[in-house]
């Protein structure tokens, strides 16, 4: 997921992936794709994991130059599990949201890099945080985000529904994913999607042929 | 038969594109970056707009679904000036054509010639035209000439508010709809992408095609559908 030219014209924020985060009625479900690009014109791998697992119940998604992406999750993977254990609790999502916007803003310069986290905490149940590409938290139901989201806000904003069950809300992701991987060049493979909730965590694989098909065009 | 509805979605969808809403000089920023060539084209409604200094209003009331025969429209985007004069010029030609032959023209020959144009000033032209209409021989069709290729498609987008809604209109669009279901899913992608595309507001025109004639429509900015966190 090296730099593309064209994106930058396009959001100048994320390229070569597509990741989005909804939440539903008890818990959250984050999702991405597996194609990794150099330059938009080479695959380098069809089935990378995009979605990081930073604590029990949380995890992040990246968009942007992977080896950026890497470095700063895996120290901010550290730093909330110091912050844990120092707490004595499990961690709030907002405080690993918080410790990624840390990362970002303060090497602005250097990173290209931007990022969802999702996941569930007790005191605020399921929250979707986006942490873009100068440093800036934003907290919403859901988002979308990586060069291949342009293409589905139409659809998200069309869709989403507050308060939708788990498996609506997974027909929904799915779909989402499958529209923007079919538009996008530089986002496909396969579909992960992990779904959060107060209980545990469920790891959905969904195989390019597996996708829903809209009309064939 | 796949009938109006094809044309109906394309005119639409690449009408709206033209309009911008200038309230401030932020969008006019926005449009610079996003369309440098696209001039200013408000929609034909008051309030009076304020005129940005970078920009001139050219006209106040141009109407960017365009007319090439009675039964065949064209939808502008990119450089507003090179798409109407692609216009003009496909009307003539049209005409002369229609004579020539003593009956209405195809679709795919007005598509073919604002195809050659497109083509032939690929240099120097920016503007994408969308042509659809009915004939007899083919029914409702509608053909993309973007950069002088020419595609039959059952349905198209274009413009800079196109790329937001493409998701939108690949899990919706469904063949052979009816008339009201087709102008309700070009209605809610105008208004999906009017709301996020900088570029695009105003108000949104809609222009029917079918064996009996064109019949257009203006639909407000406050009569288009809303979204959940509109």
């Amino acid at each position: 997921m090296e730099r593309h030219l064209m994106d930058s014209k396009i959001k100048g924020v994320s390229t070569g992936t597509t990741i989005l985060a909804v939440t539903f009625n008890g818990g959250v479900i984050i999702g991405s794709d597996s194609r990794a690009s150099i330059g938009g014109y080479y695959v380098s791998s069809k089935t990378i994991n995009k979605l990081i697992q930073v604590h029990d119940r949380i995890f992040c998604c990246i968009a942007g130059s992977l080896a950026d992406a890497q470095a700063v999750t895996k120290a901010a993977k550290f730093q909330i599990s110091f912050h844990s254990i120092q707490m004595e609790s499990p961690p709030l999502v907002k405080a690993a949201a918080s410790v990624l916007k840390e990362l970002c803003y303060n090497n602005k310069e250097e990173l290209q890099a931007g990022f969802i986290t999702a996941g569930w905490d007790r005191k605020k149940g399921p929250q979707v945080y986006t942490v873009a590409l100068g440093g800036m938290l934003l907290s919403q139901p859901f988002t979308i985000g990586g060069s291949g989201s342009t293409y589905i806000y139409g659809y998200a904003d069309a869709k989403y529904k507050p308060d939708m069950s788990k498996e609506e809300c997974l027909q929904f992701a799915t779909n989402a994913l499958a529209l923007a991987m079919g538009r996008d060049n530089v986002s496909g493979g396969v579909a992960h999607l992990v779904v959060i909730t107060e209980e545990g965590l469920e790891h959905v694989v969904i195989p390019g042929d597996k996708l829903p098909k809209f009309h064939d065009e | 038969m796949e009938g109006w509805c094809w044309a109906l979605t394309l005119e639409c969808l690449l009408g709206k594109s033209l309009f911008q809403v200038l309230e401030s000089q932020s969008f006019t920023m926005n449009i610079k970056k996003v369309l440098p060539q696209l001039s200013v084209l408000p929609p034909p409604i008051p309030p009076l707009l304020s005129i940005p200094h970078r920009e001139t209003v050219v006209n106040r009331v141009m109407n960017k679904l365009s007319l090439l025969h009675d039964k065949i429209y064209c939808a502008l985007s990119g450089s507003a000036a090179d798409a109407q004069t692609i216009a003009e010029m496909v009307n003539y030609q049209l005409d002369v054509h229609s004579i020539e032959v003593g009956e209405d023209p195809q679709v795919r020959s007005a598509a073919t010639l604002v195809k050659n144009i497109s083509y032939k000033y690929k240099e120097e032209l920016s503007a994408h035209l969308i042509v659809a209409g009915w004939d007899k021989r083919g029914g409702g069709q509608v053909y993309v000439t973007l950069n002088g290729l020419l595609s039959r498609q059952p349905f198209a987008v274009g413009g800079s508010g196109s790329s937001y809604v493409y998701g939108f209109v690949d899990a919706e669009y469904r063949k052979a709809m009816s008339k009201e279901d087709c102008q309700q899913f070009v209605v809610n992608t105008l208004s999906l992408a009017m709301s996020r595309d900088g570029s695009s507001g105003g108000v949104a025109y809609l222009v029917t095609i079918d064996e009996k004639g064109a019949e257009e429509k203006c639909i407000l900015g406050n009569e288009l559908p809303t979204f959940y966190d509109q």
